[in-house]
């Protein structure tokens, strides 16, 4: 948070492009890296000459009169490791993080650039993956630390972040610069992307489409890995653990160096994993296996910048045996019973149901310096395969029933322009080109047709600064069409093209006053419908599902026979518009943040039940899409307080409503929560010991949709009273689980190069079924687990 | 020079990007092997005569339209019957009782009916709640039945339900398994009269 001022502070005050003759100013801050807090009297020298000065009591420090273009700054301080940063005048300011010594990372610096997402008024959280273990956890596990972000999931494995109540295609992933693209439609279908190859993750909680483009309606994750730093020896970490619940383990390791123009890196994790247990019994199929890779090149000139960087994540996910099922009848047994069904002794094979996915990356970025501007062009290719496998008849088994490739190519373009007339800002350009293939040979009918996007995007973010006020706009214009070719049930071939666009603009508003930031932004963005939300056919597992152009109503009822058209039934694109207001507030021992949003979306889509029908293999209940207006609404908080030199404490709370505009709730809307984490530091022989205990309640859903148990929906199979079914768009099969309690806890060992952790999450074994799992019908969560974690920093 | 470079890099990158551009493949067409759409009751009755079938057809599958059971099963007093279970994939003119007794050691039919409806068996099938048996006249590989061929007689006239339930109980048929054990391939009731 403090670095986001920090940043903006710096670009409103003080941002120093190069300039000929002996009048370059470098102004930095320094800081520590583990508290994060300002250290004063930090020495600033330029290495080769006798220039230095000496940071303030902010951590500020300013050195002007610099005739080079390039220096290098050497910063150090009494009990820190000290740090070499090559500065080059034409990147942001530095804020440079010192590690204490006996801490196990390195120094890091972040200059001002980095974080220039141009987002003024938007509230953000960075999430610092140096201090969470990651190795056994996927990246909605990750995130869903931070206040405001959730987790909607499909047992153990399959795991999807939500922001302010909203998943899927409504909120964005950007890896590493490139728009994380996937298989998004499906709630049940995470990115994949591992978290272990990252540095930080940053949230953005406003609606972001402007800069990011379509889709950003409920916000934006940012995953950055380490950045590729010149100067530098050969550094980086090997680490491996061990967990108890699933019997598995990681390894993971990633190594960098650079040199005066090059820098590199490659890295490599592994995880493996058996079946996980509730406190009461094993969760059959629930093992994973998880491998990836990465390797990135830096090539720095003066005015040129050239980064290269690809990724391969392949992961293999047992999804829990007993929640699949047949019909109504199957369902019901399946829900009943109090262990789930199918449950065997502990295995580390993973049979049907299960997902198989593998997404591989590359991206070539080039930034080119000009005099008091830049200009960014980033080109990436993006290649995702995923494999379901459904429990099915003899040899099918082994055959995926959902065997999708998808092909991805984006470039963007943006032009970073000089300040005129106090302006600041950019413009820029981006196109993306998707191909999606259902590949032959899964013996059944696809779900979704074979189609191509293509997309185009044009837009332009401005700030201006007034004194203490800082004020950001911007707009876009999308467009968006799509190739469509499909097969019926009948086999028959059917096309279309569809063509969506839209103008999106964005106000924000920041406002500084003494040790507090108020922060306003009120953004528009869009989405159109998605393939699956247009054209899905089809059963999976006890329900049906109707795409909007797979039915059509007629005085007789609902009819299944014909594919419609954009044509013939006009389906519109999702509106949001979303007010975020923000206060933050910054002291010595204090940091606090309230966040309060209202986000309105027009056209909002959603399946809703319609009917029940009878098969060869007995009755399923039936969902249609549909479109209707929607309301999300709530509030973050989170307050930390420093004890002292090395206690501190942490609280937050995170909460959401959600409705349509006939005031029926949604299904798996995440309910209200509340986390506390206190930590301790004691400083024992050479190392430093971390002690952290984080208790956290989840309240119950208590704004649920209306609950028709299954019994009752066969009743009204049985009697014919499918109508009473019409008359609502929303309901649930069962109520909401219970709240519940949660006690994680952690101990650290940092010693030299070395870095111990033993920690425990549910450590109290409680039995709880979280509202936002949809496999809570069917079986108990994770019960207790122990971790132990090795870590040496090379 | 290094204008140059930049040049290429942005033609071959172009190039790249537009490679890409076209297709208009269409997916290949799909043998759903899953499917029944068709399911026949063959019940002949033992010392000749003519077979009596009766069906009931889901031609859209997945789609909105219910099931049809075609009328109810008449069957006469004091005939013993053999029934024989077809199932089709009319879409792909496919016989899945054929995968079905290939695969006979993960599939069992159960058979449920109006309480002493038959002679033999008595009682009113082997569906869970279980109050009854059903005489299999065909095994698996484990010497389990299978049900696609069964047996009953009928003595007396009466009127009720017959119902059917495929199970596909892959790795967990045993001689224990139930109609609860599994997911349903088939689950159809007739009414059933015996005059």
């Amino acid at each position: 948070m403090r670095l986001v001022y920090l940043t903006i502070f710096y670009l409103i005050h003080n941002l120093s492009f190069a300039q000929q003759d002996c009048d370059n100013v470098i102004i930095g801050s320094v800081k520590d890296l583990k508290t994060g807090e300002n250290l004063p009297f930090a020495t600033v020298v330029i290495e080769g000459t006798q220039k230095g000065t000496i940071s303030d009591l902010d951590g500020l420090f300013t050195l002007d009169k610099i005739c080079e273009e390039e220096v290098e700054l050497v910063v150090s301080y009494l009990g820190y490791k000290p740090n070499h940063h090559h500065h080059d005048l034409h990147h942001g300011n530095p804020i440079i993080y010192l590690a204490p010594e006996g801490y196990s990372l390195e120094s890091v610096v972040i200059e001002a650039d980095a974080l220039n997402d141009s987002r003024v008024g938007q509230s953000s959280t960075r999430l610092d993956l140096h201090n969470i273990s990651t190795a056994n956890n996927s990246l909605g596990e990750v995130l869903a630390e931070l206040s405001g972000v959730e987790m909607i999931s499909t047992g153990q494995n399959v795991i999807k972040p939500v922001i302010h109540g909203l998943h899927s295609n409504r909120i964005l992933i950007i890896n590493d610069d490139l728009r994380h693209e996937f298989q998004n439609w499906g709630v049940d279908h995470a990115p994949e992307i591992d978290p272990e190859q990252f540095e930080s993750i940053e949230v953005i909680k406003g609606a972001a489409t402007v800069k990011y483009g379509p889709d950003a309606l409920g916000g934006v994750i940012l995953m950055r890995p380490r950045k590729l730093a010149l100067h530098e020896r050969l550094n980086g970490f090997v680490k491996t653990s061990a967990f108890s619940n699933g019997r598995g383990g990681s390894f993971s390791t990633q190594l960098n160096a650079g040199s005066h123009q090059f820098s590199g890196t490659a890295g490599f994790s592994k995880t493996v994993q058996g079946d996980l247990k509730s406190p009461n019994y094993i969760l059959t199929n629930t093992g994973k296996k998880e491998t990836s890779f990465n390797a990135g090149l830096r090539y720095h000139l003066p005015k040129l910048d050239l980064e290269l960087r690809g990724g391969y994540f392949a992961q293999e996910l047992g999804i829990l045996r007993g929640s699949n099922t047949g019909n109504i009848e199957d369902l019901i047994k399946a829900i009943e019973s109090d262990v789930p069904l199918y449950t065997q002794g502990f295995d580390y094979a993973i049979a049907s149901p299960k997902q198989e996915v593998n997404h591989t990356s590359i991206k070539l970025k080039v930034k080119y310096f000009l005099p008091k501007a830049w200009l960014e062009a980033t080109y990436g290719i993006q290649i995702n395969n995923r494999f379901e496998f459904d429990v099915r008849r003899g040899t099918n088994n082994e055959t995926p029933a959902i065997d999708l490739s998808l092909i991805s190519q984006s470039f963007d373009v943006d032009y970073f322009h000089p300040k005129i007339f106090g302006l600041e800002g950019n413009i820029g350009v981006s196109a993306l080109i998707q191909d999606n293939n259902n590949n032959p040979g899964t013996n059944t009918i696809p779900f979704v047709p074979n189609y191509n996007v293509s997309r185009f995007g044009l837009y332009v973010i401005e700030n201006l600064s007034l004194g203490n006020v800082l004020l950001e706009f911007g707009g876009r214009y999308d467009w968006q069409m799509s190739s469509i070719r499909g097969r019926d049930s009948n086999n028959d071939v059917y096309f279309d093209n569809i063509n969506f666009n839209n103008l999106s603009a964005s106000i924000g508003l920041e406002y500084g006053f003494r040790q507090h930031i108020f922060r306003t932004n009120i953004a528009s963005a869009w989405r159109p419908p998605s393939i699956s939300e247009l054209y899905s056919f089809g059963r999976h597992q006890a329900a049906i599902e109707y795409g909007f152009w797979r039915f059509t109503e007629t005085t007789e009822g609902l009819s299944t026979s014909e594919v419609l058209t954009q044509k013939n039934k006009p389906v519109k694109s999702e509106l949001g518009w979303k007010w975020i207001n923000s206060l933050s507030r910054e002291s010595e021992n204090i940091s606090m943040e309230i966040v309060l949003y209202v986000n309105f979306i027009k056209n909002y889509i959603y399946a809703t039940p319609r009917g029940i029908t009878s098969t060869v293999r007995g009755t399923f209940p039936y969902w249609i899409y549909t479109q209707e207006d929607a309301l999300f609404m709530g509030g973050d908080f989170s307050l930390n307080i420093r004890h002292g030199n090395h206690l501190s404490s942490t609280f937050s709370m995170a909460y959401v409503h959600a409705q349509n505009l006939s005031s029926e709730a949604f299904v798996g809307i995440p309910p209200a929560n509340f986390k506390y984490r206190f930590s301790r530091v004691i400083d024992i022989a050479s190392g430093q010991l971390t002690i952290s205990v984080n208790p956290s309640y989840t309240f119950r859903q208590f704004n649920e949709p209306t609950v028709i148990e299954l019994s009752e929906l066969l009743t009204i199979a049985q009697r014919n009273e499918e109508h009473m079914l019409n008359e609502m768009e929303v309901f649930d099969i069962a109520k909401a689980p219970e709240g519940y309690f949660l006690l994680n806890s952690q101990v650290t060992y940092d010693l030299k190069s070395w870095s111990f952790s033993l920690s425990g999450s549910n450590v109290l074994n409680n039995s709880y079924r979280n509202y936002t799992d949809r496999l809570r019908y069917f079986a108990d969560d994770r019960g207790w687990n122990v971790q132990l974690e090795v870590k040496f920093n090379i | 020079m290094i204008k140059n470079k930049n040049y290429y890099l942005v033609l071959m990158l172009t190039l790249l990007f537009i490679s890409s551009c076209d297709d208009e493949d269409i997916p290949a067409a799909e043998n759903d092997e899953e499917l029944i759409t068709d399911v026949s009751l063959i019940f002949s009755p033992q010392g000749g005569g003519a077979p009596l079938t009766f069906n009931a057809i889901d031609p859209d599958g997945a789609g909105v339209e219910n099931l049809q059971v075609e009328g109810d099963i008449v069957l006469a007093v004091n005939t013993t019957y053999e029934l024989f279970i077809e199932m089709r994939n009319s879409i792909e003119n496919e016989d899945i009782g054929e995968e079905v007794k290939e695969e006979g050691d993960e599939h069992q039919i159960f058979f449920g009916f109006t309480e002493d409806l038959f002679a033999n068996p008595t009682g009113s099938g082997n569906i869970s709640p279980v109050a009854g048996t059903v005489i299999y006249d065909d095994q698996d590989e484990n010497n389990l039945p299978i049900g696609l061929i069964t047996t009953w007689r009928t003595e007396v006239a009466g009127s009720g339900i017959f119902r059917i339930l495929l199970k596909h109980q892959p790795d967990l048929k045993t001689a224990t398994s139930t109609s609860a054990t599994g997911s349903s391939d088939i689950d159809i009731t007739w009414a059933l009269e015996i005059q």
